[in-house]
């Protein structure tokens, strides 16, 4: 079963134009989306939330048209954008009474847990914390209602590694418990190489890999090699290459293939999604000589 | 429709906790500006359309709080009904302040051209209502539309332009030299309470389409 489905689904931002065919997220894992900045991953997920109008297509979730049945679709989201947009002045727990009320499922003593599980004093103003604990704070917003789905764009960044860490347990910990789907728009790569069940990578609006992460870097490959093998028709398997002055790196999506193009002469690494990421956007290839 | 109540509710906690200084703003000018001369009491609507209403959704805006409100399990149409009830209230309750402040000051020797008679205050209040009515209807489709950053001059213009018109006519009446009998005459003698009424009523007309405008753009307004 699929929890997000988007059908042809096209949409134009001045120069930029999305264009998302056919996408299925599966339901109860996370998946990561992955691609540079202006990729389109941020007006994927504001498409996905209702914010912006697909111009055509449409987009399902739970089967629901996000376009009809928005409100119901979104009382079971927790979303957590780069920006939360609660005001700064307000108390963190005049927060809570002005949000929780839109949320049939809120869970009072599921968010006191994680309000104490990160020492965050609900009597404070929201704008005293550090952004770490203000991102923390968000997404316990976006857990205590207990949604089937949950949209994180960018909610890592500009975060420490401890921060990003308890974040990650907390996510973790909250799937083990519940069967939700996680949608995790990101460019921090190492965050996913741990959590992701699932990899899209999308780059210029069109999403270029769809695979299950283990598969994903069981079959590509990243090859290293000297600079005298990288001859034009090579190049056309290589989905990315860099080459240096002791020689040339280049990624290959299917692992046999490339062992049958170069042999024994290269050296063949299992590649990371950042690895993977870095190739992609770099398709025509740069010298760093 | 679901939440409106709670919508509105998150618009009060907003200016009663970050934009306080706005709210004794609006409350001040509300009370004090018609004092000297009951005509300014009508630029009153401008200055809460001006303060509160847009003060709120400039706001929301800057700090992406119009994202927070999107993402909430509500209807477009909720979201925009809960912008025109809680302009509602800012409207009766700077009315009420205005009209407060003018029956305090009859006791003074402040000569405002305020009458203190039942009559006088119902046409008073009709014709302060029937403005703001008026002009929220004009700017909240404005603001909605158009987002209220991006139009802040616009507003800024007809927030001055009001003022400037109600200048002007309040001056007028001064320079005539009849004490504001002008507008006594039309506020107690010119118009009665039925026409007063009318008047209120079409203003609350032009409100609802207004809003059922305003409805219409929202259902397709993109959050960039």
């Amino acid at each position: 079963m699929d929890t997000i489905v988007f059908h042809q689904v096209k949409k134009s931002l001045g120069d930029f134009k999305l264009d998302i065919p056919s996408l299925n997220i599966k339901k109860g894992y996370i998946t990561g989306f992955v691609g540079e900045n202006g990729a389109g991953k941020t007006t994927t997920i504001k498409l996905i939330l209702d914010m912006l109008i697909a111009d055509e297509g449409k987009i399902q979730i739970f089967g629901m048209d996000t376009r009809k049945s928005s409100d119901s679709i979104k009382e079971e989201i927790g979303y957590v954008g780069e920006t939360a947009g609660y005001p700064e002045e307000s108390k963190i727990r005049a927060i809570k009474n002005m949000i929780a009320p839109f949320y049939k499922t809120w869970d009072e003593k599921l968010f006191t847990k994680y309000m104490q599980s990160f020492r965050i004093n609900t009597d404070k103003k929201y704008g005293e914390f550090s952004s770490g604990q203000k991102k923390q704070f968000a997404i316990a917003m976006a857990l205590a209602h207990r949604p089937k789905l949950i949209l994180l764009d960018e909610p890592t960044t500009n975060l420490d590694p401890v921060v990003r860490n308890e974040i990650l347990e907390m996510l973790m910990e909250h799937m083990q418990n519940e069967e939700v789907t996680v949608f995790y728009s990101t460019h921090i790569t190492s965050d996913l190489e741990r959590a992701a069940d699932y990899i899209i990578y999308i780059k210029q609006g069109e999403i270029l890999i769809n695979q299950e992460r283990e598969e994903l870097l069981r079959n590509y490959s990243v090859v290293k090699g000297p600079k005298s093998l990288l001859d034009k028709a090579i190049k056309k398997y290589l989905l990315g290459y860099r080459q240096t002055s002791l020689g040339f790196e280049a990624l290959l999506s299917d692992k046999k293939v490339a062992e049958q193009i170069f042999g024994a002469e290269v050296r063949y690494v299992t590649p990371t999604i950042e690895d993977i990421m870095l190739f992609l956007g770099q398709k025509e290839g740069v010298s760093t000589i | 429709m679901k939440h409106i109540d709670s919508l509105v509710k998150k618009d009060l906690i907003y200016l009663g906790t970050s934009l306080k200084r706005l709210v004794l703003m609006a409350v001040v000018f509300s009370v004090f500006i018609p004092i000297g001369n009951v005509v300014y009491a009508f630029g009153v609507p401008a200055i809460m359309g001006y303060l509160l209403t847009y003060g709120v959704f400039a706001y929301e805006e800057k700090n992406k709080m119009n994202l927070l409100a999107i993402s909430l399990p509500v209807k477009r149409s909720a979201l925009c009904s809960a912008k025109y009830i809680t302009s509602l209230i800012y409207i009766v309750s700077s009315v009420a302040l205005t009209i407060l402040g003018l029956i305090v000051s009859s006791y003074t020797p402040i000569e405002s051209g305020f009458v203190n008679t039942p009559g006088f205050i119902l046409n008073m209040v009709c014709m302060l209502l029937a403005t703001a009515l008026i002009y929220h209807a004009c700017i909240l489709p404005i603001i909605i539309y158009f987002g209220a950053i991006q139009v802040r001059y616009i507003l800024f213009i007809l927030y001055v332009g009001v003022f400037v018109m109600i200048g002007i006519f309040g001056e007028a009446t001064i320079e005539r030299g009849n004490s504001l009998a002008h507008i006594n005459l039309m506020l107690d003698k010119g118009l009665n309470s039925i026409s007063s009424l009318l008047i209120l009523l079409v203003s609350l007309l032009v409100y609802m389409i207004s809003y059922s405008i305003a409805n219409g753009l929202y259902s397709r307004k993109e959050f960039r």
